[in-house]
């Protein structure tokens, strides 16, 4: 498989949870909140097309809806996370001398903090769901990327073409826009790829533990919590909640390797 | 007796691309054959094939025969036994062909060990026999040391001593020196000399430097897109070349003793204005030490104190072995901001003035080319884009840009279809040429180059040089050139200044210095610079610098040079007392006359005038 086809592949399997996500609530009979008092644990059958949990939803549209805010806090916690990471490496990185180390004393003061006590301190007391969990997931899953990106935009800082820029009269911000970022574009994209999948694992566990999504409100996370118990007596909750799970990671990270080579064309085809 | 017979050897890597096609020659015992060529021509691709180290994927066909036994064919730990033994390699980058985690004494030890079954300590022994026969002082110590903590020079005298512990029939040496400073590489290749005679191998020597081989070979076998196009003994072809592509060859090559054609200036030099002015420029680097509470170990002095002008319309080169200071120097005056010390004026300006708008506006004036051509082009950018980006930086309305980056293609000698390529889809030459328009973009008065052409192969590099010339002809350009190459300098620059751990050790008309050198330095230089000529590289007197620049840190008191300079080794206890107490000023050597040739020597070759 070539490397613009994975991308394709990537962005088409994207595009059809994106589609399941939103149009199957429309498709299906049974609204996500609903109960049916008629079928407990019941398996596929034309009326529940996936069958039912243990209070009586329908798993199609409960896991959808599951998906759904998953998707959303996943996407939205990498581009957060990733883009004040790139934002903040390249600006140290580049600029070197003081701000650089005011800017990694932040960051490592930041690393030090063990995130998991702080989410934990914080969530009961600031009672907003999805939406808050989103800044507080970001907000400790740049630090190592920042650093990262710090180190290679130091070394670029020294490339020649940079240089020239520099000598050429090209302000700062636009060197960093310019000729620094696009040459760590396929590490951010990577990144931000990476960063969907442990955003959505690290909301799913705090969800089991009741601090992220609450219910009535479901996420993935909580439905494979509530499902893994009686996955063998019925497998359905449980498996189509994981199977989503996997297709999404995998979508995101066919992607993110497609459009790393895409971005960049010294790794060959486009001449 | 033939060591070595390469029939109609071919090498593939995809099925249409042949890196080498049907090349035959034989090489007898105690012989050494050169190979030449360009870039690309095959010369790496067939020495890897003699090894037995093509990458997986390639297919080769025809014969190579060592002494009797056919070696294509064989298995991978066959060939082992042999090499090491019975060949041997000397690669280019030393650093990259040691192991860096063990001592360099251990590493020829264990050649030693694995094909002659000695014991240990006897391995150990021959290691530091063969360290002291390849000229390492203190070989004993030296064996302890790991491949980073040596100079370059010393690193690739432990190949070759590694390359002969088993004194092997044939040694094939790929670019050995091309790393190496000119002084160092002369140095090397007296090793490598010495070393063919000690063990009577026949030698391969593969090289892209015509003056090399010349001073090296006894036949010489020319290379081009795979084939041998010419072979046949030394003189031969540098004296009488019968095909076209070896005689466009060595036409290519710059020789001391051609002076450039043009020499630009026809107003009388002090009446030029001065375009750029440096006084007692000093940048010094800190160094710390620890691991936890960096302290002050010491300073390194880059550049330590120098001082030229450029005229408009001439060409002033640095030039000096690697580490000297030139390309610090030219960075110093590039940042366009108050040195550590001295005094940088761009057009009259001190930049140390200099206000943040006012430095913007100067950068116009002052632009720079760089070594590596690839480098210095960002490679997610299209030809056009790179070229458009000075003229919107410094807001040439957008409507003209178009027509200008035509302009600057045409003018560098490329055309508009360029202008839609990446940088990775053009050669050496033509990404020299962009990064050259790019300089141009602005119209600067001032041009910064910092070995424009060291990385280019040599046919390419005479075309680069003649259009830097043109150009400083046409738009009155004044030219900073940064070089080590001597001969590449002697045909563009009319002035050079010659430096030395962070001084300038000589300054003068090219003309000057390099006919009458008065520093012993720049002497030795010149020495080591090989001829393309065999006759003469191999007649002519010299003086080879002995050891290699002392460490920047600390360096010898009173005159710097005076570790390696041959002159102070002849002079009385009396005379010598001068250059070990005080550093010597540069001086004027003939004051009073057109002429402005100076040299920071207490001794110098050539005597001052009398009466002054």
């Amino acid at each position: 498989m070539t490397r613009s086809r994975r991308a394709v592949a990537g962005l088409v399997l994207l595009a059809l949870v994106f589609a399941l996500v939103f149009a199957g609530p429309v498709v299906s009979p049974w609204s996500w909140d609903g109960t049916d008092f008629a079928a407990f644990r019941a398996g596929p059958s034309a009326e529940h097309w996936l069958g039912t949990t243990e209070s009586g939803r329908d798993v199609f549209a409960v896991t959808l809806r599951g998906a759904r805010t998953s998707l959303l806090i996943g996407l939205a916690v990498a581009v957060i996370s990733t883009g004040i990471a790139a934002a903040v490496g390249t600006v140290a990185g580049y600029a070197g001398g003081r701000l650089d180390r005011t800017l990694m004393w932040g960051v490592d003061l930041l690393i030090v903090l063990p995130p998991f006590l702080v989410v934990v301190l914080l969530a009961p007391r600031l009672d907003g769901g999805a939406p808050l969990l989103v800044p507080l997931l970001a907000a400790f899953m740049w630090m190592i990327t920042a650093r990262m990106v710090r180190a290679l935009s130091a070394s670029l800082r020294d490339r020649e073409y940079v240089l020239a820029a520099r000598f050429l009269g090209v302000g700062a911000p636009r060197v960093i826009v310019r000729h620094v970022l696009p040459q760590l574009a396929s590490l951010l994209v990577v990144d931000a790829s990476l960063n969907v999948s442990v955003a959505i694992v690290a909301e799913s566990g705090l969800s089991y533990l009741g601090l992220g999504v609450r219910p009535p409100d479901v996420s993935l996370g909580t439905l494979i919590a509530d499902g893994h118990g009686a996955a063998a007596a019925s497998p359905w909750p449980f498996g189509f909640a994981a199977g989503l799970l996997v297709l999404i990671v995998l979508a995101v990270s066919l992607l993110g390797d497609g459009l790393r080579d895409v971005l960049d064309p010294t790794s060959g085809g486009a001449r | 007796m033939n060591v070595l017979r390469v029939t109609d050897l071919t090498v593939r890597y995809a099925p249409d691309v042949h890196a080498v096609r049907d090349v035959s020659f034989t090489v007898g015992s105690g012989e050494a054959l050169g190979i030449v060529g360009e870039s690309g021509s095959g010369k790496t691709a067939l020495a890897l094939a003699l090894m037995g180290l093509l990458p997986e994927g390639a297919r080769v066909a025809g014969s190579v025969r060592l002494r009797a036994g056919e070696l294509l064919g064989r298995s991978d730990a066959e060939l082992s036994r042999l090499r090491g033994n019975d060949l041997s390699m000397i690669f280019q980058d030393a650093l990259s062909a040691l192991t860096p985690v063990r001592t360099v004494g251990d590493q020829i030890a264990e050649t030693v060990m694995i094909h002659s079954g000695a014991t240990r300590a006897a391995a150990r022994a021959r290691a530091v026999e063969l360290l002291g026969s390849v000229g390492i002082p203190g070989a004993a110590r030296r064996a302890r040391a790991y491949p980073h903590e040596l100079s370059g020079g010393m690193r690739q005298r432990v190949m070759i001593a590694m390359a002969i512990a088993n004194e092997p029939g044939l040694l094939i040496a790929d670019e050995p020196t091309t790393a190496l400073d000119v002084t160092v590489q002369a140095q090397v290749l007296d090793v490598l000399r010495a070393a063919k005679e000690a063990t009577g191998a026949a030698v391969v020597l593969i090289s892209h430097d015509m003056g090399v081989v010349a001073g090296f070979a006894d036949r010489v076998m020319v290379m081009h897109a795979g084939r041998a196009v010419e072979q046949g003994p030394v003189e031969q072809i540098y004296r009488r070349p019968v095909t076209p592509h070896t005689a466009a060859l060595l036409r290519s090559v710059p020789r001391i003793g051609e002076s450039s054609s043009a020499t630009g200036a026809v107003v009388e030099r002090s009446r030029r204005p001065v375009v750029l002015e440096v006084e007692g420029l000093v940048r010094h680097h800190p160094v710390y030490k620890g691991p936890l509470l960096r302290r002050r170990a010491g300073t390194v002095r880059a550049v330590d104190g120098i001082g030229f002008d450029v005229r408009e319309g001439e060409t002033l080169a640095l030039v000096g072995e690697s580490g000297c200071g030139k390309t610090t120097t030219l960075m110093e005056i590039l940042r366009l901001s108050r040195p550590q010390q001295g005094r940088i004026a761009v057009l009259g300006h001190d930049t140390a003035a200099l206000r943040a708008t006012h430095r913007r506006a100067l950068r116009r004036d002052v632009q720079v080319v760089f070594q590596d051509p690839y480098a210095s082009l960002d490679p997610r950018m299209r030809v056009a884009s790179i070229l458009a980006e000075p003229l919107i930086t410094h807001r040439v309305p957008p409507s003209r840009v178009g027509g200008r980056v035509e302009e600057l293609l045409e003018l560098v000698g490329l055309g508009p279809e360029h202008a839609r390529r990446f940088p990775h889809g053009l050669s050496g030459g033509e990404a020299q040429r962009v990064g050259i328009a790019r300089a141009l973009a602005l119209e600067p008065r001032l041009l910064l180059l910092d070995e424009p052409v060291a990385a280019l192969d040599v046919t390419v590099q005479g075309d680069v040089i003649t259009l830097l010339e043109e150009l400083r002809e046409r738009l009155g350009l004044a030219y900073l050139f940064v070089a080590h190459d001597l001969a590449v300098v002697h045909l563009i620059a009319d002035r050079v200044a010659v430096m030395y751990m962070g001084r300038i050790m000589e300054i003068g008309s090219v003309s000057e210095v390099y006919g009458v050198p008065a520093h012993p330095y720049t002497r030795a230089l010149l020495d080591a610079v090989p001829f393309p000529d065999p006759v003469l590289e191999r007649r002519r007197p010299r003086v080879l610098l002995h050891g290699e620049t002392p460490d920047p840190a600390s360096p010898p008191a009173g005159c710097r040079f005076r570790s390696r300079c041959p002159r102070y080794a002849t002079l009385t206890a009396v005379d010598g007392r001068l250059c070990e107490e005080h550093e010597p000023p540069s001086r004027p050597l003939r004051p009073g006359d057109d002429a402005d040739q100076s040299a920071a020597c207490h001794h110098p070759l050539v005597e001052a005038k009398a009466g002054l």
